[in-house]
């Protein structure tokens, strides 16, 4: 079984914090309802038996499937705990910094900003820029 | 200027709680929050206490939640001193008053130390604004879960802007969960060592 995720720089920023201890992420993250998953897997062997596994409409639909199932699984969540650690994941908008303390630094918003060098995650091990998506 | 200033100041009726470790700059930047955002609303302090309020230029104070007029801004300091962590299960007050505070157009800023401190009625009637300070390691392993998460990236935030403008006091710095933004406020001009200590004379 092979498993796919979507990722994108700030979930790389969050994992390579999560590698860091910066961020206390729970232990366990599925990414969708065991019930849909089997679901999922008996549609895809279907499609694969034909030899149509990789057909752009096929793949199409295995991605609306599957996004149908992580959106399901969020809506479901129990704990508001998880939901806050699933939309940081999935999340993808940068934290901005502003200045108003000091005059004229209002004025230039940093966007996803990180330290060069000798920073927080730096310190600990972590990545001081941000990592490019895979 | 920032999303989260703007929305702020725009804001009739609501809540900001600024939360943090002690000595984090909370009072602070809550009270020059105030000052930015409402320069011309009253401002009142809740307070059983009796304290000098003349350190707060133009503030009034008043014990009890009837006393504060329509339109007005409601500081209360140390939430838990006056409305305790679980009090709202046995005493329907705060409940009674945050549910009309959207009529009488007002907004309550609170500052605690840790929102399991605080009583979950302040966060579930109303729009509210979380405004983390920094919170020590220690104090946020007995974080409620539900905000444990914005608060870790706050200590994260609040420490990367520190080194990124070194020249701006680190207690500054207030990250809003709500709009993704790590913001420092400037101190109001009249902030003093006696108003962050403004209960040391007070018996309790």
């Amino acid at each position: 079984m092979s498993i796919r995720v979507t990722s994108d720089p700030e979930t790389d920023r969050l994992l390579s914090l999560r590698v860091s201890s910066q961020v206390p992420l729970p232990p366990e993250i599925s990414l969708a309802d065991p019930r849909r998953s089997a679901h999922f897997f008996r549609m895809a062997t279907f499609f694969d038996a034909y030899g149509l596994g990789e057909h752009p409409m096929v793949r199409l639909l295995k991605d609306m499937e599957l996004e149908t199932m992580m959106s399901s699984a969020l809506s479901r969540a129990q704990h508001l705990d998880r939901v806050a650690h699933y939309s940081a994941w999935l999340g993808n908008s940068p934290v901005r910094i502003e200045n108003l303390a000091e005059e004229g630094m209002a004025q230039r918003p940093r966007r996803g900003w990180f330290p060069k060098g000798g920073g927080v995650a730096d310190a600990a091990g972590g990545h001081g820029t941000p990592p490019s998506s895979p | 200027m920032s999303r989260a200033i703007d929305y702020i100041k725009g804001m009739e009726h609501g809540l900001i709680i600024a939360v943090g470790s002690g000595k984090q700059g909370k009072s602070c930047s809550l009270h020059s929050l105030i000052a930015l955002c409402w320069k011309d609303r009253p401002v009142y302090m809740l307070d059983p206490l009796v304290y000098d309020i003349s350190m707060f230029p133009g503030y009034h104070r008043v014990s009890e939640t009837k006393r504060i007029p329509v339109g007005a801004v409601v500081v209360i300091e140390d939430v838990n001193r006056i409305f305790h962590s679980r009090g709202s299960s046995k005493n329907t007050d705060i409940q009674g008053w945050l549910s009309i505070i959207s009529h009488k157009s007002n907004v309550v800023c609170v500052t605690t130390q840790n929102m399991a401190d605080t009583d979950v009625a302040f966060v579930r009637s109303q729009d509210c604004i979380l405004m983390n300070k920094y919170m020590h390691d220690e104090d946020l392993m007995f974080e409620r879960p539900e905000f444990k998460l914005g608060q870790a990236m706050a200590n994260l935030w609040i420490d990367r802007s520190g080194k990124a403008y070194p020249r701006t006091d680190r207690r500054a710095w207030c990250f809003f969960p709500r709009f993704n933004e790590c913001v420092a406020i400037p101190k109001v001009e009249w902030w003093t060592y006696r108003n962050s200590h403004m209960l040391r004379d007070v018996v309790i």
